[in-house]
Parts: structure tokens; C-alpha cells; sequence
């Protein structure tokens, strides 16, 4: 029963957003079918990748400092890191707003874009749990490919921290992104649009140091790269530990300025807020 | 917060809303698409009063007249365009916690609650969002489900539920942390009438039992009558009327109906001789009278009718308001198109 993990829950004013994370996790467990597409759609650009990639190292053994067995499980870890990472607030908040649902919201003691953080993150833990099996069978059809992380104690809590944050600056990307809404009621194109250029600032469609010069200066002024791309290299042994402490501390400054940004927008969206639907 | 018995102010609030215009067929589509014309509407109109602790106060009106509107600027869901107003001490679009926590919203037409847990996991999120001490809690929800007869139900996803024992379980929500001014905006649309009766009588309870100040919005006249001792009527953002049921009634209703039956049949001509009739069977008829003629009439129809029996009436409280409203609507100047 919820009120059993519910029970568990952290003390101060904490305890209302772990709480709709657990009643999320359990409402996201009741879907099951939904979350095991939602983690195939994660994999099936990375498995496609790979395949294309296996035709390209034919006639080459490095492509930019990368081997075909370091691309291929820098393509396995993007699947299961950005599946388990990437929620989507904003599609949350659209529906919520547009729909009428944030109305009564709007009157409860409680941070509104934090608590859609929060249920989001209770489906992410429902989306890894059927990720992982997906994972494991990837891993051991491309068992001769996969190179294992050799990380120094350092390293693996450089990866932790990483991971951590990657995720908060994903989903402070989300709740803004959400925000947009308040004042163009439907605002589902520009996340589409916001997402697919993502798809390749992100490192999701190819390491970014593939990217041709330019764009790859785009990507590196974006905070798409400290999504999962960063966690992802950290753990294929990229990244020197003290570059993975560098690059901690940058993913700590975007989630200070998206955390700003949120904030902003979410007191001037919610000044110009209709309530609509009655 | 010093206990005053004003709980909740309102000074002259008015919202203004901006609306698209959109002409019609795939031409206005395209049009609207390249140039957008907005126009404003006021949908709260310079409004004032003032809710005692402890009140109970319906707010009457025509669908689109305002009413949901001024409650969710009292709710602090929106900003008001201009006035000012106070709930609790606070200005409620401040949305401080303190505030949030003595207050609560039920909206007819939306769910809080989690759609496919059971209702008591979305009691327990309430209980952590409104930091309801463990014992409170436990208290409440057993005096509450008990009052709402819905011990059996807290338990299955809230899906499954009616959409009346659903409208229960967002009561039950919230009110769980005991708030200070319930805001009900429309509870019973969509109700059978059995249940909007129900729901009715545990709000009545509710209400007696913990002096909760309540404003409650509907357009079912039964809701008022039956729950509120003051009514605000509100039309176009105006408030129209601040008062008594009892008193509009006597205030407004310019007819009263006399009911008569007959020892024998009786044409239905011979009887709207006598006034407007309302309804005729040969042995019972309803005929509407001008209040001032009601006693010559009377006298009448003993003399002239076979009368067995005779009764006269006050037009109901909801034919007056109706009245009202169609008085102002035909007293309005027509739209600009």
C-alpha cells in the first residue's frame, strides 16, 4: 500500500513531494504497458544507431577517439541514462493548464511546477524498472561490444552527482518549457521543437564530438550537454576526474539560472493566468 | 490574525478578460492565423460585500454571469484587474501558505483527486500538503467518510466510483484540514436529484457542525434555498441583489398563485376570467394574481365557482430571480456584433 512507503517520507516541507512522487510511482505502475513503450521508444534510437554504426567501423577502428565497442555502449547507456532521466513536465503542465486542471492547484500550499517535477519522477522510477530488463538483454546481445566502466571511487561519485543533476536541469528544462503554456494555452509544437533540436545538442543522435564545428559550439552554449551526455561519457571513462568535478559544478550554475528562470516565469505566467474550462 | 467576524472583503473587484475573436469557416481560421483580433470582457464587474464568520452565502446567477469568476479571484486563482479584496486577513492572489492552509476549493466540474488511485491515497497526499498532524487526520477522515457514508468506497480507485460518491470524496479532500472558508463552486451540477439532495444535507451538516464561513455558487436554486440564509444574485459582473431569499420574494414578486379546487367540473375559459392561468384540470386550477388584487379575486371565485377548497401562495423564489434576470437582460442594450 502507498501509505506504507508514504510513511517512510522525509521530514520539513519536503514530505508532500515525496509523497506525489511515491503516488505517482504507484499510478505509473498501474500502467505498465505505457512505461515498457515509453522505454522501447528510448531504445529504439540507440539500437538503430548502433546497427549503423557496426557498418561504418568496416572500414575505420576510431572515429574521433571513439572505438565501435566505446560507441556502442556509449549508445546503450544513452538509451537506459536518458530514458531514466528525461521526464516531461511540460507536457504535463500543458495538458493541466489548458484543461482547467491547474485551477484548484493554484490554492493549495504547495509549489505547483515542484509537485509536476515530482510526479514526473515517480514515473521515471516506474520507466527504469522496466528499462533495466531492456537494458540487461541489450547489453547481452552486444555482449562482445560492451566496454565495463573502470571508474576511481572518485569517479563513480563524480558520476552519482553528475547524474543527479543531470536530471534536476532536465526537468527544470521541463517545468519552464511547461510555464510557456500559461500564456499560449497549447504549446505542445514548441516542445516538439525544442526536443528534436535537443535530439542532437544532447549527444542523443551522436556524440557531440561528431558534430560539425559549429554546430558543436552550439551544443557546448546549450544545456542540453549536461543532460545525459555528461553522465554518459563520465562513465565510459571520457572524462577526467578533475573535468567531472568542473563539469559538476557548471550542471550546479544551469540549475541555479533554470531554477531562476522558473521562478520568473512561473510568477508572471501565473499573474496572466485565465483559469479556463469554468 | 485577530479574530474579526469580516472574514472576507471584497471592495470594488473587477477582472477583465482578453478574448480572440475568430470568425467562422476554414477562411476565418486562416485570417485569425495571420491577424488575431482580441476583444475584453468583463466578467466581474466593480463587486462589493462582506461574508461574516460563520456565514453561509449562495451565489445565484446565469451561467457566464460572473459567479465562478469572483470565486476564484476570492480563492487567490486569479489576480483581480482592479478593486481589492480580503479573505482571512490576506490578499488571497498572494497565495501565502498561511492563507492556502485555512481555505479550500471544490469545483464541481474538476477532479482533485488522484483519477486512478483509491481516494484514501489522495487524503494521505492531502494530509502532507496541508501538514495535518497524524491523530487530526485519523480523526477527520473517520467523522467525515462516516458522514458521507463513504467507508467502504475510500478504498477503490476513485475511477470506479459514481460521480456522485466521486463529488463526496472531493469534499472529504477537502476538508480534511479543517479549513476556515470553503469555497463550493457548483457542487452539484450533473447530479441526479437524489444525490443533490444528499449532498446538500451533509454540506448543511458540515456547515452547522464546524461554523465553516462557506460561499457556495450554483445555478440550481434548490442549493440556495435550502443551505443559505443570504443570497447574492449576480448578472453581467453586477451584483443585482444582497440578501434574504424571504425578503427578495416579498421584495420582487409582483403575483401570487391561488390554488383552487372544485366540487365540479369547471371550463378552463371560466377560469382565466379570473387571472393568468398557470395550469387547469376542470377540478384544480393555478391561476397567477397581482398581489394587490389577490383578495378581490378570492372573494370572487367563493362567489361566483363551485370552490371546495382554497389556497394562496407566494411565486416561488426561483420564478422571481428568473424574472429578475429576464427584467435586466431585456433592459440591456444588445451586444455590438
Amino acid at each position: 500500500m502507498s501509505a506504507d512507503l508514504a510513511s517512510a517520507r522525509p521530514g520539513l516541507g519536503l514530505r508532500k513531494y515525496w509523497s506525489a512522487a511515491i503516488f505517482s510511482a504507484q499510478d505509473a505502475f498501474a500502467y505498465r504497458a505505457t512505461a515498457i513503450v515509453w522505454m522501447l521508444v528510448d531504445f529504439i534510437p540507440s539500437v538503430v544507431m548502433i546497427l549503423v554504426w557496426q557498418a561504418a567501423y568496416r572500414t575505420q577502428d576510431q572515429v574521433e577517439g571513439y572505438s565501435l565497442n566505446d560507441m556502442v555502449t556509449y549508445y546503450l547507456l544513452t538509451g537506459i541514462i536518458a530514458g531514466a532521466l528525461t521526464s516531461h513536465a511540460e507536457f504535463t503542465m500543458n495538458w493541466e493548464i489548458r484543461d482547467g486542471r491547474l485551477t484548484p492547484q493554484l490554492t493549495r500550499p504547495i509549489s505547483y511546477p515542484l509537485l509536476v517535477m515530482c510526479k514526473e519522477t515517480g514515473w521515471l522510477v516506474a520507466k527504469a524498472s522496466v528499462g533495466l530488463p531492456i537494458f540487461a538483454l541489450l547489453v547481452f546481445l552486444f555482449r562482445g561490444y560492451v566496454v565495463v566502466p573502470h571508474l576511481t571511487p572518485l569517479g563513480w561519485l563524480g558520476f552519482v552527482l553528475a547524474f543527479v543533476l543531470a536530471y534536476l536541469i532536465l526537468s527544470l528544462i521541463g517545468a519552464c518549457l511547461g510555464c510557456l503554456s500559461l500564456w499560449t494555452i497549447e504549446s505542445s509544437g514548441v516542445f516538439e521543437l525544442w526536443w528534436s533540436l535537443g535530439g542532437v545538442l544532447s549527444g542523443g543522435l551522436l556524440p557531440l564530438e561528431l558534430l560539425p564545428s559549429a554546430l558543436r559550439q552550439v551544443a557546448f552554449a546549450m544545456p542540453h550537454r549536461w543532460g545525459s551526455y555528461f553522465p554518459v561519457r563520465v562513465l565510459l571513462g571520457k572524462v577526467p576526474v578533475s573535468e567531472i568535478y568542473e563539469g559538476v559544478l557548471t550542471q550546479l550554475g544551469w540549475v541555479v539560472a533554470l531554477s531562476l528562470i522558473l521562478l520568473i516565469l512561473w510568477r508572471l505566467g501565473t499573474r496572466k493566468y485565465e483559469g479556463w474550462g469554468g | 490574525m485577530p479574530d474579526t467576524p469580516t472574514v472576507i472583503q471584497a471592495d470594488s473587484l473587477t477582472r477583465v478578460f482578453s478574448t480572440y475573436r475568430k470568425r467562422e469557416g476554414f477562411l476565418g481560421s486562416l485570417s485569425s492565423f495571420v491577424r488575431r483580433e482580441t476583444s475584453t470582457k468583463t466578467a466581474v464587474d466593480g463587486v462589493s460585500f462582506r461574508i461574516e464568520r460563520g456565514e453561509l452565502v449562495g451565489f445565484l446567477g446565469p451561467n457566464g454571469a460572473g459567479k465562478t469568476t469572483t470565486l476564484k479571484l476570492l480563492s487567490g486563482i486569479l489576480h483581480p484587474t482592479s478593486g481589492s479584496a480580503t479573505v482571512l486577513g490576506h490578499a488571497p492572489w498572494r497565495r501565502e501558505a498561511d492563507f492556502q492552509r485555512r481555505i479550500s476549493i471544490v469545483m464541481g466540474q474538476k477532479n482533485q483527486l488522484w483519477w486512478d488511485l483509491p481516494a484514501m491515497d489522495s487524503f494521505a497526499l492531502n494530509r502532507d500538503i496541508y501538514q495535518i498532524p497524524e491523530r487530526d487526520f485519523r480523526a477527520r477522515l473517520d467523522e467525515l467518510t462516516a458522514l458521507f457514508g463513504l467507508e467502504d468506497l475510500t478504498t477503490q480507485p476513485l475511477r470506479k466510483l459514481s460521480l456522485g460518491e466521486r463529488m463526496k470524496c472531493e469534499l472529504v479532500g477537502s476538508l480534511l484540514h479543517a479549513p476556515e472558508v470553503l469555497f463550493l463552486d457548483e457542487p452539484t451540477i450533473g447530479l441526479d436529484v437524489v444525490t443533490q439532495k444528499r449532498l446538500r444535507e451533509f454540506i448543511g451538516a458540515y456547515s452547522r457542525r464546524t461554523g465553516v464561513t462557506t460561499i457556495l455558487t450554483s445555478h440550481y436554486m434548490r442549493d440556495v434555498e435550502e443551505l443559505c440564509k443570504r443570497a447574492v444574485i449576480i448578472d453581467h459582473g453586477r451584483i443585482i441583489y444582497d440578501g434574504a431569499l424571504r425578503d427578495l420574494v416579498q421584495k420582487h414578486a409582483t403575483h401570487k398563485l391561488i390554488e383552487v379546487l372544485f366540487t365540479q367540473t369547471v371550463a378552463s375559459e371560466t377560469c382565466g376570467r379570473f387571472g393568468d392561468l398557470v395550469e387547469c384540470d376542470g377540478m384544480r386550477a393555478t391561476l397567477r394574481v397581482a398581489r394587490d388584487r389577490v383578495p378581490q379575486v378570492a372573494a370572487s371565485l367563493l362567489g361566483e365557482l363551485p370552490v371546495a377548497d382554497i389556497s394562496i401562495a407566494e411565486t416561488s423564489a426561483e420564478e422571481v430571480v428568473r424574472g429578475l434576470f429576464q427584467e435586466r437582460s431585456a433592459a440591456l442594450p444588445e451586444p455590438a456584433p
